[in-house]
């Protein structure tokens, strides 16, 4: 196309200082990192998280205005951290704020309906599925049928810690105090994860997923009238195809529904919630000054370990390619992604390449209505299908729009081979994306599209590269093409977590334990319920249910109670820039307190750019 | 054929309903594993009720608790009691059929409910008496409530036809490369034949299949007939001619009290309507602002020059008492659109008085207990039973009845491929005015999960939406009946969630099959029922094997 849309984007600097880095970069000049997968259940409280982020030697969270140097001037490496719903609950947020939260969250992946929505109860037959081996360990909800054999996972995970470096002996320089510290206060690393991008020698340098494909090439570009720039006035996003409301990305700016939401919640008169921002406005009513915001400035980081078996899928694409005559293995796996190799479009006239790599700025409907060059269920129409759901040229706009709204920022490395239950070893992606919306957002694109078997109009078939076994329809004249494709990709562990802001981590770090075991997931409707209709609507289902096996009641979690009485949260620190963020709704904050005055918002992180 | 959407829904015992809980799951459980006279092959849940009820598509039993659709706070209501069915043909020999199959088992389930006011009183306590052998079926045809607006995925596609046209796409797609090691030789797709084309293709794939399915060699019968879409044409026209006489008629009587005193009544009485519409206008400027904000730009400009066109036609029909030809035509246009305007008057005078309502909490345990009978079919349908209840006056009673009248028959004539603009999930949906017009009932069977049907309410069909939903307590504030409203996405889920019961007994016939297979499965029956195929047909059929 003549012009390129900008599909750069940064956060305006008041927000930026307030904001993890992670949701404006993917940190992709720093080719190695870190996955700490963090069990607090030792050390309850915040104490812990407070002698991280702000004892000696902290670990400093890289907030969103730009590369993070040391005092002299060197680069150092970037970090992000996250909480599950079981995290926060150890940390002990109350119960009322863990309410606050999206329900996908408090609940976890591993809840039994949600893991048939997310399809993972038919990734695999059962006799190749293992209990996933890590999550959030969300104790059973009253009302749900959790399966103790796959739902409850074998390493519990309250945090994860995402550090970024340069090479792998500056990562583990970079990690050895967090350890260290992390090991002071009896906070177990239950699962840790080496990631890389391991760029190849192209020019420019394309990172390629296990299978060889590029990968991370699409990405929305969140739009915002005041806090992002570009800036753009309403309805008009800066980017006509990946454009989204910056508000699916950041609580704290308007979503797609044109809501501000604060993400979760803190009442006011609580100890420590002063740190916190006041809630955004939403609409003509005047925010609750009785409540403060903990997750303004935050979002939902997703996080799902998939392993992939190359042998696997190349077997497959070799066999697939046997069954459709004069073709190759190349040929059908280009077919399975939707790309080539080195992310081009497959189609008549792939756009022409840009100076960061493939073009990313094409429609199907004009171009491939038929699917002839990228079929329909091919991985990239299937993760993201633009506007080829529309029925007539009509309906592209709104179609297109509409399916905006349910897009991730991915934010996702792949790791080299561990050991995986009755597999060997297997090298696989950490998937991660960031969503204010997890039903709309993530779980959405999971169900809907990816894992749908019905997807545009087709009959029986899913995901082809994601997907469980099964059949993949490749569109071509005269006839369409049907071979048979394996799984290659297991769902190892996973999890729903809060990336909060920089002034939502101090307040985190400041909370003490909770005195008992905090009732927070628990839902009021646990009480005995006063009357007959109530017990009805909450009495047990009958119908069978979806995963067969014994219902556990009681939670490993609730189990293990304090073990050492832990350190107690030392005061906020007078040096820590936790400014109470007003954000007035008529006015840009023009005030930046954690950046100096008309610093430019980082242009050393190349904004979300491709990996 | 006609399909038939048919509810009955009568109050339930407040003190009965958890007992009436259970046994609507008890006859669920009974009747999804009977196998008695199953189709051949059919392994899915309700075999039995799948072959012996032959014309039946969709079915549910819900049971709404007394909160479902009441605000917090409120009184709540009567316990509801739905049996919904969506049923090929008349809706009478369904019930006869549902009565010889489980009668009993519905006798059993209506003796949980309370006796519905009106006249078929007796014959309710004569159906549930203890040992009434009284027939259930004359008494569930006249509780029966007729839909105020419906929508049908794909109309005249007998349930019968669309598990027959779902056996020859699967019998056809073995036939096609890369077959199952099963497949004989010669019931394989040879080479040459693809490599012919698409005429050739259709040809010898037509030959293979006649054997086993003998009606291709019947003539094509479309859906809807020549006669059901002529009545559904004049229906709208007599719907839109009784709405422009309805507006004229004020106009009418005031001419003719005018034409008393004055010798030119219909000319006076048109300027007064006209000043009337432009003054209502003045007061209603924010629709152009709405609806340059809803990215209809140049609605702003027409809408003022529609005003001063009204003021324009104002002065001429006083100027001398313009021509009786030129008057009739001003007070032909005025009178209408005057009412037209005052009525938009009054209901934005009355959205503006309402306070917005509180955000809708939906119990978490209520929500998991909905989901738990959600998603049951990875791929095909699902269903949904919602009851609100509609703000109560005069004016609001009068826009819903009118509203839904005007969706229903603009659906019959425009919806006819199964899309609502740009979305086709609908298998069958109606609304229905339940409880003596007190509350709207809404009952949808769709494809895919309930977030993604919401959110395709939402994204897509907003407009028609919040035009159902406007005059409903708790809906999410709309401007003029059909803008916000239901894009208000965040608001309308958990109000939507409010009002739900969970669809324990929900029976489907064709469970796995969405809409858009069926019409994808229904196109590639239909080229094979042609003899020959050539040409850019032959080429389009070809894509949907």
């Amino acid at each position: 196309m003549a012009d390129q849309p900008s599909t750069s984007w940064k956060l305006a600097p008041s927000r930026a200082a307030h904001v993890q880095g992670l949701v404006v970069s993917p940190f992709a000049h720093l080719p190695v990192a870190l996955a700490l997968l963090l069990d607090a259940t030792k050390a309850p409280g915040g104490a812990w998280l407070h002698d991280l982020l702000y004892g000696d030697d902290a670990l400093v969270i890289t907030p969103a205005t730009g590369k993070a140097l040391d005092d002299s001037g060197a680069e150092t490496g970037c970090a992000a951290i996250a909480f599950t719903a079981t995290g926060l609950t150890n940390l002990g947020v109350p119960g009322e704020t863990l309410r606050s939260f999206a329900t996908p969250f408090t609940e976890g992946m591993h809840e039994a309906n949600r893991r048939h929505r997310l399809g993972d109860t038919r990734l695999e037959p059962p006799e190749r599925r293992n209990r996933p081996l890590w999550g959030g360990n969300v104790p059973p909800q009253p009302g749900d049928d959790q399966d103790p054999d796959y739902a409850v996972c074998e390493n519990t995970v309250h945090a994860a810690v995402l550090l970024y470096h340069k090479d792998a002996a500056a990562l583990a320089a970079f990690a050895a105090p967090v350890r260290a510290k992390l090991a002071r206060f009896g906070v177990a690393i239950s699962y840790s994860l080496d990631l890389s991008l391991k760029f190849d020698g192209n020019d420019p340098p394309i990172a390629r997923e296990h299978f060889g494909f590029a990968d991370g090439i699409s990405q929305p570009v969140p739009h915002d009238k005041r806090y992002i720039r570009p800036g753009t006035a309403p309805g008009t996003p800066s980017d006509k195809v990946h454009g989204i409301a910056g508000g699916d990305l950041l609580f704290g700016l308007a979503d797609a529904h044109a809501e501000v939401l604060p993400g979760a919640i803190v009442d006011a008169a609580l100890p420590g919630a002063a740190v916190l921002p006041a809630v955004p406005q939403n609409g003509p009513a005047k925010p609750d000054p009785n409540q403060r915001s903990l997750g303004l400035d935050g979002t939902y980081l997703v996080m799902r370990q998939l392993s992939q078996d190359p042998d696997r899928f190349w077997n497959s694409m070799r066999q697939a390619a046997e069954q459709l005559t004069g073709k190759t293995a190349d040929w059908v796996a280009e077919r399975v992604v939707g790309r080539s190799k080195d992310g081009v479009i497959l189609a008549k006239d792939p756009p022409p390449a840009t100076k960061d790599g493939p073009s990313n700025d094409f429609l199907f409907l004009a171009d491939d209505p038929d699917a002839r060059y990228c079929p329909f269920g091919s991985h990239i129409r299937r993760a993201n299908p633009r506007d080829g759901l529309a029925p007539s040229a009509s309906d592209a706009a709104t179609i297109l729009h509409a399916a905006n709204n349910h897009r991730i920022l991915r934010r996702g490395r792949k790791y080299e081979p561990v050991a995986v239950a009755g597999a060997g070893t297997l090298p696989g992606l950490l998937f991660m994306c960031l969503n204010t919306d997890l039903e709309r957002q993530f779980e959405f694109v999971q169900q809907t599209w990816m894992l749908n078997p019905s997807f545009a109009a087709l009959i029986d078939e899913t995901d082809p590269l994601v997907g469980p076994k099964g059949k993949f329809s490749i569109q071509a004249y005269p006839l369409r093409m049907l071979p048979d494709v394996d799984t290659f990709i297991r769902f190892i562990g996973g999890e729903y977590f809060f990336m909060p802001g920089l002034p939502a981590l101090t307040y985190l770090a400041g909370l003490s334990p909770a005195a008992t075991v905090n009732p927070g997931l628990v839902t009021e409707t646990t009480e005995p319920a006063p009357g007959g209709l109530e017990a009805a609507a909450a009495a047990p289902r009958q119908k069978p249910p979806r995963n067969a096996g014994l219902r556990k009641q009681g939670a490993k979690q609730s189990a293990a109670g304090p073990v050492d009485p832990p350190p107690q949260a030392a005061p906020e620190p007078a040096s820590d820039p936790a400014p109470d963020l007003e954000v007035d709704a008529g006015v840009v904050p023009d005030v930046d307190p954690g950046a100096e005055p008309g610093a430019d918002p980082g242009p050393d992180i190349r904004p979300d750019q491709t990996i | 054929m006609q399909q038939t959407i048919v509810s009955v829904v009568l109050p339930a015992l407040p003190d009965q309903v958890a007992a009436f809980h259970d046994a609507i799951l008890k006859l669920r459980d009974k009747l999804a594993a009977d196998r008695n006279g199953a189709l051949p092959g059919d392994t899915d849940e309700f075999a039995g009720l799948r072959g012996r009820l032959p014309t039946l598509h969709f079915m549910s039993m819900l049971l709404f608790d007394p909160d479902a659709g009441v605000p917090k706070g409120d009184v709540p209501a009567t316990p509801l009691f739905v049996l919904e069915a969506n049923v090929d043909g008349a809706p009478g020999p369904f019930w006869a059929a549902l009565e010889d199959l489980i009668g009993n088992d519905v006798r059993d389930l209506l003796r949980y409910c309370a006796p519905p006011r009106g006249r078929f009183d007796d014959m309710f306590k004569a159906v549930t008496a203890p040992q009434s052998r009284q027939p259930i079926a004359p008494l569930l045809e006249r509780q029966s409530v007729t839909p105020a607006a419906s929508h049908i995925g794909y109309r005249g596609l007998s349930r019968d036809r669309i598990l027959c046209h779902d056996r020859l796409f699967r019998a056809m797609v073995k036939k096609i490369p890369p077959c199952d090691a099963d497949q004989p030789a010669d019931q394989q797709l040879p080479a040459d034949v693809l490599a012919a084309g698409p005429g050739a293709i259709h040809a010898w794939l037509r030959e293979k299949l006649l054997p086993e399915f003998p009606y291709l060699d019947e003539p094509w019968k479309s859906g809807i007939s020549f006669d059901e879409e002529s009545r559904d044409r004049y229906g709208l026209w007599g719907f839109i001619a009784v709405s422009f006489a309805g507006a004229l008629l004020p106009w009418l009587l005031l001419a003719g009290v005018l034409g008393a005193f004055t010798r030119h009544g219909i000319a006076d009485a048109a300027a007064i309507a006209l000043l009337v519409g432009a003054v209502c206008m003045f007061q209603l400027q924010d629709i152009g602002d709405l609806l340059t904000l809803a990215g209809k730009p140049a609605a702003h400009d027409a809408w003022w020059i529609l005003a001063i066109g009204l003021v324009t036609g104002a002065l001429v029909a006083m100027w001398g008492h313009a021509g009786i030809a030129v008057a009739g035509l001003l007070f032909l246009v005025g009178g209408p659109v005057a009412s037209l305007l005052i009525l938009l008057a009054l209901l934005r005078r009355r959205e503006c008085r309402e306070a917005a309502p509180p955000d809708s909490l939906p119990d978490p345990a209520k929500v998991r207990e909905l989901q738990n009978w959600e998603d049951l079919h990875i791929s095909g349908a699902d269903h949904m039973g919602s009851v609100v209840i509609i703000k109560p006056g005069l004016l609001r009673g009068l826009l819903i009845r009118f509203g839904m009248r005007a969706l229903h028959l603009a659906l019959r004539v425009t919806a006819t491929d199964g899309y609502l603009g740009s979305m086709r999930t609908i298998h069958f949906a109606h609304w229905g005015l339940v409880d003596d017009g007190r509350r709207l009932l809404f009952l949808s069977n769709f494809d895919g999960s309930w977030e993604s049907y919401l959110d395709d309410f939402i994204e897509k069909a907003h407009a028609g939406l919040t035009l159902a939903w406007a005059n409903c307590i708790g809906f999410p504030p709309a401007e003029y009946m059909t803008l916000n409203g239901a894009s208000d996405g965040r608001r309308f889920k958990a109000w939507a969630r409010c009002s739900m019961a969970p669809s324990r007994m929900w029976y489907a016939a064709y469970p796995n099959i969405t809409i858009n297979q069926i019409w994808r499965q229904a196109r590639v029956a239909q080229g094979l029922c042609a003899r020959t195929l050539s040409g850019r047909k032959a080429d389009a059929w070809v894509k949907d094997l």
